[in-house]
């Protein structure tokens, strides 16, 4: 029998914030996760958070788990991943199994704190189970943690945050999104989430449901159609799209199961994504042994699961008479919480958590007064300033605090909209790498006469260079000029700005680029050799023309050479920098051209 | 398909681990599930039901029974969540699973 | 440039490469690579890519065997491609005295625990079914023989063993070689260096490399012509040789017909031109065993250099009792990709341990070329 004061099931966000406050308590907290890896979602997330800057909004997901585990007291603490709890016995002794060594073991805790996330929800439709359709976390897990791509011609069904978060990822993967069908009349999700992927040219079907998906062994392609006010369908709306993978983000259910098993109060709160344990404002349940925090709370977002476990971890703590004055301690969170959940997306989670707490709801709740943060940019400005393109009441406020020049103002209330003091911006272009949204533009109207420059955030490869032309796209992807790349500013958290010139009366509308070509640049035709593995065996440092032609054989085809040697000559010389004049470039061979066997042996005998 | 090169994320570079599939020998990384290792190798169906419907991969967490395979003789093996190993014996799934 | 190290390697073909690679696996890391020009840029790079093991000496069979062992680890443990293919040599017969000779390799060649036999022409047949066996008596076939690429299996040790703390240095000439206490100074174009060890893996210039520190060694280099044809799906899965025309032909993975011939009247020279006598001839070759392929395009021709030895057996081993710090691997003779793993490996245990110790080649040092006590190799085209 293992014993511990706290057991906390579940290694995501919840359960590493709640192991923060019961471990610098002097609590002996013992963690499960049944993933070898821990973490739980956030090791998917590679988008930057919304959010207080103090919380960590503007960091990348990925990075959040070491930076909770780095707050975690280590002497009073241990993990174990790889153990799924797998009951809570009468006894109330929690069983749990080592998957790796094939074992149960037993765990006597004073205190459990459940923190097991959520399941995904699918959606019913004609051959809903072939290979090649994936729930949107399973696409990620794939993808953003094994670094296999799920395939290359993505379906997404659903406009959530998760159905348009996931969609950017996979095109930063590198798939193609070929649509967006969602049962609404707008996107569930963010409206920066989804001006990011419009403007890469994703289609977005709005009021459109999946019928069906067909393929042999795996997704050929899927059938959607148009569907009225009630969910009925318009015949000769239906569409047929080609894809090889079918994306599923159409929600989370909170998943607690573990928790039933003790007979604890539970109720179904819509709002709340499903079957949740009653709890209340500090996240204790209907019994005092147990607590509960995150998604399997009711469905929110890690920044606020992190805070639930936070809660959940202070009240298991005050219940075992570690921390006396509890109730000023939990005021900070709950306000931070309370603040993370207004706005538009936030407030069903908080009403749902209200009716829970049977704390009075006004209906004015649900509405939010906007200022308007649109400026007037004077005739004669010719300095940079940025575009803020955030209408929105989203909890996030990284761009006030990146302006050294305190040209942003969010306040304290974070879903407040930024607002831009025009004669403070320097058009320094800091705020661009530090908005979540990627909604912050640069724009520089004296770059060049009769040019703008317009600077862009970009999380997508290829970078391209200096000098490159590209295409310029609207805020829809639709190009609609020709545009150069000014300047390749990198950054350290992987935002990179691109500063590309249009001409001015394109200003106004290009808000991406493409890349100049797409597809592949064949150096050798003969071998199909590519410029990219070209580039691979440069970075791989086979920069001397001989060695290159042995490793990729690139020249030895039957044009010996011709087509690409001079190509592959001024690769060389762009890696390496070196005047590669005097280098050898290989040696033509005999024939000149390839000739049959035949040839040699006329008249010949054996 | 494994990502290249990835804008945000860098993928270490692992080791290729030969395994079984069906008989024919092929190789996943080192860090992969059985059900990553499969995917990038282009395989995509994991078992045939009863019912002779093809499954594959789906959740990625263990919830779901999509991915169950037959793995070094034992069926029904959640391949989303099991570590690939050196030698490992994967076979596709059909029906409900034997010990035969 | 490093002004010291333990070992030098002269030469960045594949001897140089695997013992590289092999001093690194055992732990010795202070290692320089001396390369003239590019890796690969001798003998290796113009390699033809047979992995045989049916030889006329025990000594050859044995060096092929193990080394064969180790090539069929290789893909993981360089973890690179380097398109092997295993699927056998097949030796013809045409004359009696060739069916005699093979009988008694045969025999010799299963008593070190070869997978060998001598087969039927129908059988033969059967293993590459494009063979014309009309004038065949006899084939011997070995399934374990095979193919690689030499570049790719070059790099794949480079790779691995500059990782590990080799240093390779490319177009970096060794001049000169000064004894200095115990050690030796390896002076080139680019600077000195100053070594406990020296293996001269120089290929075709090992005899120079000898010369360096006063030593004539009985190795001299031969020009030997080579072609490759268009790449075509894979239609013949053994190496297949004819000793009595001198030719040897193979379909390489990425589906080029690579061959060869034997030309008794060749030279010693560094020369690597291409002659039109050599595609007339073997096309001839060719064409007789492959009829149906008379058509199959020939893409490039090009030729490179044996480093033939006395018994057409590599040299291994320290140079002389006075310098028994400056080790050989040369003399190859055509056939130094096939046994680079198994000497590569014996080398670097001599260096590290003291003595070879997984393969016996105790009769392959100089020792028998200075007494005349050899057996000569005679499987070599």
């Amino acid at each position: 029998m293992i014993r511990t004061d706290v057991l906390i099931i579940g290694g995501g966000p919840a359960g590493l914030g709640a192991a923060i406050e019961t471990t610098n308590r002097g609590l002996k907290t013992l963690l499960v996760e049944e993933n070898p890896i821990y973490g739980g979602q956030l090791i998917k997330q590679t988008h930057k958070f919304f959010g207080s800057h103090s919380h960590f909004a503007g960091t990348r997901g990925i990075y959040i788990q070491d930076e909770l585990l780095k707050e975690i007291k280590k002497e009073h603490f241990s993990m174990l991943p790889g153990h799924s709890a797998v009951g809570i016995y009468d006894d109330g002794v929690i069983g749990i199994y080592d998957s790796e060594k094939n074992r149960f073991k037993k765990v006597s805790a004073k205190k459990v704190i459940v923190a097991t996330g959520a399941s995904e929800k699918t959606i019913p439709f004609k051959n809903n189970d072939l290979p090649g359709i994936y729930g949107a976390g399973g696409v990620q897990t794939l993808m953003n943690v094994y670094g296999v791509l799920p395939g290359k011609k993505i379906l997404m069904i659903g406009a959530g945050n998760i159905g348009l978060i996931v969609s950017y990822q996979l095109i930063q993967a590198g798939a193609d999104v070929v649509g967006i069908v969602e049962a609404l009349p707008k996107a569930g999700g963010y409206d920066v989430h989804l001006a990011k992927i419009r403007r890469m040219g994703v289609p977005v079907f709005f009021k459109h449901t999946i019928v069906e998906a067909f393929g042999q062994d795996s997704v050929e392609g899927a059938l959607i159609v148009q569907i009225d006010n009630r969910w009925k369908h318009l015949n000769g709306t239906q569409m047929q799209l080609e894809c090889d993978t079918i994306c599923l983000a159409v929600g989370l259910t909170p998943s607690s199961e573990i928790l039933m098993q003790t007979g604890i109060k539970m109720t179904f709160s819509p709002s709340l994504g499903g079957y949740v344990p009653v709890h209340n404002e500090f996240m204790q349940t209907s019994s005092t042994d147990y607590f509960v925090a995150g998604d399997a709370a009711g469905i929110g977002e890690a920044t606020s699961a992190i805070i639930e476990g936070r809660l959940a971890g202070i009240s298991a703590s005050a219940s075992l008479g570690k921390e006396k004055n509890a109730e000023k301690v939990y005021k900070e969170h709950v306000d931070y919480i309370e603040k993370l959940r207004d706005g538009n997306t936030g407030i069903k989670v908080k009403k749902g958590k209200y009716e829970l707490w049977n704390k009075p709801w006004d209906t004015s709740m649900e509405t939010f007064e906007k200022k308007d943060n649109t400026i007037k940019i004077p005739k004669g400005r010719t300095k940079a300033y940025v575009s803020i393109e955030c209408y929105e009441d989203i909890p996030c406020n990284p761009c006030e605090i990146s302006c050294h020049f305190k040209a942003i103002t969010v306040g304290p209330n974070i879903t407040d909209l930024p607002m831009l003091d025009l004669d403070k911006c320097t058009g320094c272009m800091s705020c661009l790498t530090q908005c979540p949204g990627l909604a912050i533009f640069g724009i520089n109207k004296d770059l060049a006469p009769g040019r703008t420059g317009i600077t862009i955030p970009y999380e997508l490869l290829p970078l391209p260079e200096k000098g490159d032309t590209v295409w310029g796209a609207d805020r829809d992807g639709k190009i609609i000029c020709s545009a150069r790349v000014e300047a390749v500013r990198k950054n350290k958290n992987k935002t990179h700005l691109i500063t590309i010139s249009v001409e001015n009366e394109y200003a106004e509308n290009v808000r991406h680029f493409y890349p100049g070509a797409s597809g592949d640049v064949l150096i050798c035709r003969c071998l199909d050799i590519t410029a990219d593995e070209i580039n691979d065996a440069l970075d791989r440092g086979y920069t001397d023309f001989e060695e290159l032609k042995r490793y990729l054989r690139v020249t030895t085809g039957p044009c010996q050479g011709r087509g690409c040697r001079q190509l592959i000559m001024n690769m060389i010389r762009a890696k390496t920098g070196e005047d590669v004049s005097s280098h050898s470039t290989g040696t033509p061979r005999p024939p000149e051209s390839a000739l049959p066997f035949s040839a040699f042996t006329k008249g010949g005998k054996k | 398909m494994r990502i290249a090169k990835h804008p945000i994320l860098d993928f270490k570079k692992q080791k290729r681990i030969p395994f079984y599939y069906n008989g024919e020998k092929i190789f996943g990384m080192t860090g992969d599930t059985i059900a990553s290792a499969l995917h990038d190798n282009g395989i995509m169906v994991y078992r045939v039901t009863d019912k002779s419907r093809k499954r594959g991969f789906f959740c990625a967490i263990g919830k779901c029974s999509s991915c169950m395979m037959k793995v070094d003789g034992i069926p029904n093996i959640k391949t989303c969540v099991t570590e690939l190993k050196t030698g490992m014996h994967i076979e596709c799934q059909k029906g409900k699973g034997s010990y035969k | 440039m490093k002004a010291a190290a333990d070992v030098g390697i002269i030469g960045g073909g594949i001897i140089g490469s695997a013992i590289g690679y092999y001093l690194t696996k055992m732990g010795l890391k202070d290692i320089v690579l001396f390369e003239k020009d590019y890796l690969t840029s001798g003998c290796t790079g113009r390699c033809g890519g047979g992995i045989r093991q049916q030889w006329s000496t025990s000594d050859n069979v044995k060096l092929a065997k193990r080394s064969v062992e180790l090539f069929e680890k290789y893909e993981d443990e360089l973890d690179f491609d380097f398109e092997y293919i295993q699927q056998g040599y097949l030796i013809l017969a045409f004359t009696d005295d060739e069916v005699r000779d093979f009988k008694k390799n045969v025999a010799m060649q299963k008593k070190h625990g070869l997978k060998v036999d001598l087969i039927s022409p129908r059988q033969a047949k059967k293993i590459v079914p494009f063979l014309n066996t009309n004038d065949v008596l006899a084939a011997t076939y070995c399934p374990t023989d095979g193919l690689a690429n030499p570049f790719l299996t070059t790099f794949g040790y480079a790779e691995r063993a500059s990782e590990a703390g080799m240093t390779i240095l490319r177009k970096t000439r060794v001049n000169s070689i000064e004894r200095k206490g115990g050690s030796y100074r390896i002076r080139t174009d680019k600077g000195d260096c100053t070594v406990k060890y020296i293996v001269n893996a120089a290929g075709p210039w090992a005899q120079e490399a000898a010369k360096m520190i006063g030593y004539d060694i009985p190795v001299e280099p031969e020009r030997h012509q080579i072609l490759v044809t268009e790449p075509l799906e894979r239609m013949v899965g053994p190496m297949v040789v004819d000793f009595y025309n001198g030719f040897y032909g193979s379909q390489e993975k990425r589906g080029g017909f690579v061959m060869g011939e034997s030309d008794p009247s060749e030279p010693a020279s560094y020369k690597t031109s291409s002659h039109w006598k050599f595609v007339e001839s073997i096309s001839k070759k060719f064409t007789y065993l492959f009829p149906r392929f008379s058509n199959v395009k020939i893409l490039r021709q090009w030729a490179g250099s044996y480093c033939v030895s006395p018994d057409a057996q590599p040299i291994l081993g320290p140079i002389s009792a006075d310098d028994p710090n400056y080790f050989l691997a040369v003399g190859y003779s055509g056939h130094g990709f096939m046994l680079a793993p198994a000497t590569g490996e014996a080398i670097a245990e001599w260096i590290v341990k003291g003595k070879p110790l997984t393969t016996d080649i105790s009769h392959l040092t100089m020792e028998r070329i200075e007494k005349g006590d050899f057996s000569q190799e005679h499987n070599v085209v």
